[in-house]
């Protein structure tokens, strides 16, 4: 990299900014064949169940305000307000980062998915969400939906790459098509007990040490009080923090002419039981990391953007009212978020949810938006979705028109 | 093979780092030597060009093609503007990634800073959905081009500036007896004369007496926007038939009816105030210097500030060549924006680094243009570093500082990191870097060490 000053025409700024959307137009349209190849796919899995009325608000439902409480966002129009999409389904200010993506057809939003689990535990409601099986006993061995639509499309034997970042492979990539971890040294996480060796640099600075070690015992009490479930969740993958310096990287792996065409990456923290806070907060941050994370994603993606899907999905939705920690339970209509240059163009995705106390009513299958996503990005045929990515599923119909 | 710290620096180094790192967004690597040889010469010379780029910001909107389908859309109500948001969303987001590259590739970072203080100063955030799309045309036609004449002249031309009318509504404003108030129009607004009193002026130490800020929205009725159905949609308009009559007595004087001049009048008098030059020094010597700023800094400033006529450059001089300024205590914690883009320079990155700059910023609570409130983001240490933000800093700049080590050239890391700090790298940070485990370590010690994190 250097740093002469590049000449910033408004031709270029398009092509770098959030508008790969421009780039379209500017590189040479290749069409690819059905099938994966070429046609990358890229899965982030929101690790503790993101609050969908948080990122995507039904801010005209007659209950959001009594609902949500202090967790409440403005109207559009207000101070700070809720970025509206359609006149129904408002954005979050702080992931204005993905507006041009509605605005130039490149994005689908679901507000209440759901696998088949109905329980409370993350890491069994990960199990059913990733196998695409019906329950979590039938869950366990047998694997991921993405490893299986690999394999059942003939990209099983390493004829594409699929990677997932980190050490290990998750489940929805585990089975019998190749697939590899992947950890750029960039990537790599700092070694363990990175905060606690700064802290002793700040051994003659009172202002920042009193600071530093008060953030590790807060975090300390905050995991000593939380089940080892939620810890879990809470620090599984990325902190969506920096979660576009992964995806950037990613996205430009997948771009190089040998490069991966699928990938997972894990995003943890978004289990908001405490304080996640309205315009300001804890919440707002980690959206504006995803919203950097998925706008990096597609500027890493760059030439390829045009064939590419990314598929944004927690295990799980929150209760849609604030609960008396200023914070969301554990719901079950969750949401999905699709973005990308392979899209036909926005839309919401299922019926819109009533909000009501508790979780909200599914009103989408999660195999059904896999489906279609295999379906349409892949060109997988029904009867291979409905026998052999997901199993005894013929009565779940893919959805359409993505 | 990392050296041994050194014994002694080159002379002017320990200058020349205070200068990139104080009053600048930090040195990149080999930087520092060509600074040594004038800190103080660097840091003037930047005040004299005009802070306008010659060719950077070509082809971004002028304010006046922005506010035509802004107040048109206004008009047409809440639908209208929630359109223009979105299909204007791109050309924000392009917005702000070229100013946000302009601020990695500027060779003249002093300059860049100052430019930032004042946008702060004169916040506007495209928080408020009746300015949105304004935030960035604002800088660029109203705070770069002034920024090397006097206060009153900038002040004068912000408060005429359309974003600033819509943004405290003052566009609506009607005086009681005015020919339109007779007729029961009368809606006087005095948010914006509040502001400039209690924010650009005064100061919040200051109290202005209810009679002044009402005086002073009483002149300012009138100031206004033209509408969707008017000559230049957009434009600022003097309406007459909208403006408050008959003199008003403000700051102890009296101004005799004057229609259009007599808030210009007003702010001028009032902008030529000493205790309104004392806070824009304390304020901006809060920014770079200290928060709690000797009197030694302060009257250095208020000299600079008279010497040149009122002259914001004058101001910024005159902190230059106080003692204070070259103090060895590193006093000041940088805020998010400050911390990104010389944790980028140190990197050795440059405009490309644009998108990134701006990611991190948003994830560290500091979006450009996107203050919460008109007062602008804070400018005393003690706001950036409750310990969530001081944990969610260091976690990016661990984060960084991995993805930063692929891109480094291969010199020990011990010393680069003298290489951007020079003496300011304190003997046992030196020590911690030298003997990290890896680079991506040593980078993210050095960007977590108070050196840095401080300047």
């Amino acid at each position: 990299m250097t740093h002469a000053p590049l000449p910033l025409t408004r031709r270029r700024l398009l092509t770098l900014t959030g508008a790969t959307i421009a780039t379209a137009s500017l590189v040479p349209q290749i069409s690819f064949a059905a099938g994966p190849k070429g046609r990358p796919l890229v899965v982030i899995l929101l690790r503790g169940g993101l609050d969908s009325q948080a990122l995507f608000p039904l801010y005209t439902d007659p209950n959001y305000r009594s609902l949500r409480g202090p967790l409440t966002l403005g109207p559009p129009g207000s101070y700070g307000g809720i970025l509206d999409l359609d006149g129904s389904l408002g954005l979050h200010p702080a992931a204005e980062p993905l507006l041009p993506y509605w605005q130039a057809g490149n994005m689908a939003v679901a507000s209440a998915v759901a696998s088949p689990y109905r329980g409370q535990s993350h890491q069994e409601a990960q199990v059913v969400l990733e196998s695409g099986l019906q329950n979590y006993e039938a869950s366990n061995a047998a694997g991921g939906w993405l490893n299986r639509a690999l394999a059942a499309s003939g990209a099983g034997d390493g004829s594409i790459r699929a990677i997932s970042l980190g050490t290990k492979i998750p489940l929805i990539l585990s089975g019998t098509a190749q697939t590899e971890p992947w950890l750029p040294s960039g990537l790599a996480p700092n070694r363990a007990g990175y905060l606690e060796r700064i802290a002793t640099l700040y051994a003659k600075d009172p202002i920042l040490s009193e600071a530093l070690t008060t953030g590790i015992r807060a975090r300390a009490l905050r995991h000593a009080m939380m089940g080892t479930d939620h810890v879990a969740a809470d620090t599984t993958g990325i902190a969506a923090q920096n979660l576009s310096i992964a995806t950037e990287l990613t996205g430009r792996a997948i771009a190089a002419e040998d490069g991966p065409t699928v990938a997972v990456i894990e995003c943890g923290g978004w289990d908001s039981h405490l304080q996640q806070g309205g315009l300001e907060g804890s919440t707002a941050r980690a959206l504006a990391g995803l919203a950097n994370g998925l706008t990096a994603l597609a500027d890493g993606l760059g030439p390829v953007w045009k064939d590419s899907m990314i598929l944004a999905i927690g295990e799980f939705g929150r209760s849609a009212q604030s609960n008396d920690q200023g914070g969301t339970d554990h719901g079950i209509g969750g949401m999905a978020l699709l973005l990308g240059g392979a899209l036909k163009k926005s839309q919401r995705l299922g019926d819109l949810p009533k909000l009501k106390a508790g979780g909200l009513d599914p009103t989408l299958d999660s195999r059904a938006l896999f489906k279609g996503i295999l379906a349409e990005h892949w060109g997988l045929t029904r009867s291979v979705l409905d026998k052999r990515v997901f199993p005894d599923s013929s009565n779940i119909a893919p959805i359409s028109g993505l | 093979m990392v050296q041994p710290y050194p014994k002694q620096f080159p002379p002017g180094l320990y200058e020349a780092a205070i200068a990139a790192s104080r009053f600048g967004y930090g040195a990149r690597a080999g930087e520092l030597q060509g600074i040594a040889s004038d800190p103080k010469g660097w840091l003037l010379v930047q005040l004299e060009d005009s802070a306008v780029p010659a060719d950077y910001f070509q082809g971004l909107p002028k304010t006046s093609e922005i506010t035509a389908k802004l107040v048109t859309a206004q008009a047409a109500g809440d639908t209208a503007l929630q359109a223009l948001r979105r299909s204007r969303s791109a050309e924000s987001q392009g917005e702000a990634q070229i100013h946000a590259s302009y601020a990695m590739a500027t060779g003249a970072p002093f300059r860049e800073r100052l430019v930032r203080f004042w946008c702060n100063h004169f916040s506007l955030s495209a928080l408020n959905p009746r300015i949105f799309p304004l935030t960035y045309a604002f800088e660029r036609d109203v705070i770069r081009p002034n920024l090397r004449g006097s206060f009153v002249n900038l002040l004068t031309e912000v408060v005429r500036h359309p974003a600033m009318l819509l943004n405290f509504e003052n566009a609506n404003s009607i005086g009681d007896y005015s020919y339109a108030g007779l007729k029961g129009a009368a809606a006087l607004d005095d948010r914006l004369a509040q502001a400039i009193l209690k924010l650009y002026t005064l100061g919040p130490k200051r109290q202005p007496t209810p009679k002044d800020i009402f005086s002073l929205a009483k002149m300012l009725t009138g100031w206004s926007v033209t509408g969707p159905e008017e000559e230049n949609p957009g434009s600022f308009i003097f309406r007459p038939k909208w403006h408050e009559p008959n003199s008003k007595y403000f700051l102890e004087h009296n101004f005799p009816h004057a229609g259009v001049l007599e808030a210009e009048a007003a702010l001028d008098k009032l902008g030529r105030k000493e205790e309104v030059a004392t806070y824009l020094a304390t304020k901006m010597a809060q920014y770079f210097i200290t928060d709690t700023p000797p009197s030694e800094l302060i009257s250095s400033m208020l000299r600079g500030f008279t010497d040149g006529a009122n002259s914001i450059m004058g101001m910024a001089k005159g902190m230059v060549m106080s003692k204070t300024a070259w103090s060895p205590v590193q006093n000041k914690i940088k805020t998010p924006e400050d911390l990104v883009l010389s944790t980028a320079r140190a990197l050795g990155l440059g405009g490309e680094a644009g998108g990134m700059t701006l990611r991190a910023q948003r994830v560290l609570g500091q979006p450009p243009k996107h203050a919460p409130s008109p007062e602008g983001w804070s400018v005393q240490s003690g706001a950036w570093i409750a310990p969530q933000q001081m944990m969610d800093r260091l976690s990016w700049t661990g984060a960084i500082a991995r993805r930063g080590a692929m891109v480094m050239p291969d010199a020990p890391v011990a010393d680069t990191a003298l290489d951007i700090l020079g003496p300011l790298l304190s003997p046992v940070t030196y020590r911690r870097i030298a003997v990290a485990a890896d680079r991506g370590e040593g980078l993210a010690i050095l960007f977590a060490s108070p050196e840095f994190q401080r300047r």
